[in-house]
């Protein structure tokens, strides 16, 4: 599905990401902890295509295509999803158009028919109702004066009603309490299958109890230092970065 | 009357960029001269935007009214008179309207005025439909002074719209006065389109005055031409009277979009808010400009105006302008003005869901000027408004891309 290689990449001219390498099979589950600044949120922006985050040397490989050749919205449409640490407010432009608009984007983009709107909105009810999301919140401007939480639950939302191949989680489960942690990590799992992939982002080991990772790598200094599997994170919970990096 | 008018107008001459309420916009560069006056209209009726839209209609073409309801088609209580007829016989309540005393251009006007039209609306009526002012301009080289009076006598309601369109080949110089009274608890709302295009100049001027407990809401929409100004003076002549504007404009190619409002609270208790949106791309430019004056008696008095432009393109321009003067100590007055770009973090989000770069554009500078098309609630003309609109938007983002 994804193969990171040797992947160097500068903010504003400065380096974060130090020969990122990274392999992410077809319906696997990774998870990548790390300290502040080691990289994480770099990393996810990378693979987005987001402007600014500039990629020095290596390769990242998508289902066969160099990822680095496409676009932010060909990225999308090619399937990748990255549900953001902090989800941008955008007044005046509703969730439910948003969605219809980025859904019927995405189908054009790869030569399907666009959706019917009775459909749309049936579906979208169907997932919201299991986010707990309410109609009123999908008729109210995207994102802007949502909790924390109900900002984190419409990038689920999102991330269900576009169905990608490779869904990148950015801490996901920061801001969340432990009731929408479930939620978010429920709306998660279903999602989980042979043909979808994760790359979930996150400081604790927490939301890992939830969405249980096949592989867990541990990021430091814009690198992978260490690579395992779940138990991985029960050590970082309990030793901390410092020690479980340096032993490695 | 018209001998004192050009006497008048001689002396001030065209605005020009050294006074300040043209700083932004300079009339005398753009004006290149040599206008004949305009003859009126000919050949088809044009189509407008509104077209089959149900609604009292006037037809003004090239400086001169072309069409008008026969008084047996409009509602008890409502009158509209030609202007050209109403000065074959000028009668004594018309001479207030014509005074020449105002600004250069209105006074040009005055002395050069061809037609236009009087609405009357009588006490307590409510008029359900609205009245369609069409004003186009289709001859290229020359100038037409239109003047309108709309009066609603006590507790009277309307709803007029107004569209400027037509386009020139080269440049015409429109130059539009009206003069609107609300009397005691009298409601207007009027909505103006500014949709000429081409090299046309347009500039409109309104002096607006509402009487105790009445009511003005205006809405503009400017965009298409190279100049368009719309100038509006409101005086808040009495108690619990107020004001409410909202405006939008795209300014695209090398067109120059002005709203420029002046309110005067000379009353207590009075309340104003202005809210004006718009983008500039290409090497358009627009130009807000927003004068509140509070007098001494105002107290109570409730004023905000509040005014965002977004720049798309490096060589496009916004100037802003936000004026308060207050001379009484109990009031509320707010303003607000600022200036950027398209949110790069909101364009990212949007893309990263797949939404092309141009498409997402689109979306964010028509989710901007929401805010203002909002207002105009639901219904046939709101749509064809709101689709006008888009259209307007569409050119200014591919432009952008």
């Amino acid at each position: 599905m994804l193969e990171i290689k040797d992947l160097h990449a500068t903010v504003d001219g400065k380096e974060i990401v130090k020969g990122l390498t990274l392999s992410i099979g077809a319906g696997q589950v990774h998870a990548v902890m790390g300290p502040n600044g080691s990289g994480k949120s770099t990393l996810s922006y990378v693979l987005a295509g987001r402007e600014g985050y500039q990629v020095t040397s290596g390769s990242i490989i998508y289902r066969g295509r160099d990822l680095l050749a496409l676009k932010a919205e060909e990225r999308a449409a090619q399937g990748i999803f990255l549900a953001m640490q902090y989800p941008v407010e955008i007044p005046g432009v509703t969730t439910l158009n948003f969605l219809r608009t980025a859904v019927n984007a995405q189908a054009k983009a790869r030569g399907e028919p666009q959706i019917d709107a009775v459909a749309f909105l049936k579906r979208i009810r169907a997932v919201a109702q299991n986010l707990s999301i309410n109609e009123d919140m999908l008729k109210r401007s995207l994102n802007v004066g949502f909790s924390g939480g109900e900002k984190k639950r419409n990038e689920i939302l999102q991330l269900a009603m576009l169905g990608p191949s490779l869904a990148i989680l950015d801490e996901t489960d920061s801001g969340l309490d432990i009731d929408a942690l479930k939620l978010v990590a429920d709306g998660v799992n279903d999602m989980r299958s042979p043909e979808r992939s994760f790359l979930v982002i996150t400081h604790y080991q927490r939301l890992l109890d939830y969405i249980v990772p096949d592989h867990v790598h541990v990021l430091s200094a814009g690198r992978i230092a260490r690579s395992g599997g779940p138990d991985l994170a029960r050590d970082l919970e309990a030793q901390g970065y410092e020690r479980v990096v340096n032993a490695a | 009357m018209r001998a004192e008018a050009l006497a008048a107008f001689l002396r001030q001459g065209l605005p020009h960029k050294r006074l300040e309420r043209w700083k932004y916009t300079d009339f005398r560069t753009h004006f290149g001269g040599g206008l004949a006056l305009a003859q009126g209209g000919e050949g088809e009726t044009p189509v407008d935007l509104f077209d089959g839209l149900n609604a009292h209609r006037v037809l003004l073409s090239n400086g001169a009214v072309r069409s008008a309801p026969e008084p047996e088609g409009l509602p008890d209580g409502v009158e509209i008179i030609r202007l050209a007829d109403a000065l074959t016989t000028p009668a004594l309540w018309l001479k207030p309207w014509l005074r020449a005393d105002r600004s250069a251009l209105e006074s040009l006007n005055l002395a050069f005025m061809t037609d236009g039209v009087l609405i009357r609306v009588g006490a307590k009526t409510r008029v359900t439909l609205p009245i369609l002012l069409h004003n186009t301009m289709s001859q290229a080289g020359v100038m037409a002074h239109t003047r309108s009076i709309v009066m609603l006598e006590e507790g009277a309601e309307l709803t007029v719209i107004e569209i400027d369109d037509g386009a020139p080949s080269s440049q015409s110089f429109v130059n539009s006065v009206m003069a609107l009274s609300l009397d005691d608890g009298a409601r207007l709302h009027h909505l103006r389109l500014v949709a000429a295009q081409g090299p046309s100049l347009l500039v409109r001027t309104d002096q607006v005055e509402v009487a105790r407990n009445a009511r003005y809401e205006t809405l503009v929409f400017s965009s298409g031409t190279a100049l368009a100004r719309s100038e509006l003076n409101v005086l808040l002549a009495e108690p619990r009277s107020s004001f409410d504007l909202a405006g939008a404009y795209v300014a695209s190619g090398e067109e120059l979009n002005d709203i420029t409002f002046s309110v005067t609270h000379d009353a207590p208790h009075t309340t104003s808010r202005m809210l004006v949106k718009g983008v500039a791309g290409g090497e358009g430019r627009a130009t807000v400009q927003g004068s509140v004056i509070v007098k001494p008696d105002a107290q109570k008095s409730d004023s905000h105006q509040l005014a965002r432009g977004i720049l798309l393109s490096p060589r496009a321009e916004i100037d802003q302008k936000p004026e308060l003067e207050i001379f009484a100590d109990d009031v509320k007055c707010g303003h607000g003005a600022a200036i950027g770009a398209l949110d790069g973090e909101q364009l990212f989000y949007l893309r990263s869901r797949g939404i092309p770069e141009p498409q997402a554009r689109a979306v964010l500078i028509r989710a901007f000027i929401g805010e203002v098309v909002e207002r105009l609630g639901t219904g046939d003309w709101q749509a064809r408004i709101s689709a006008w609109l888009d259209s307007r938007l569409a050119i200014v983002t591919e432009e952008a891309a």
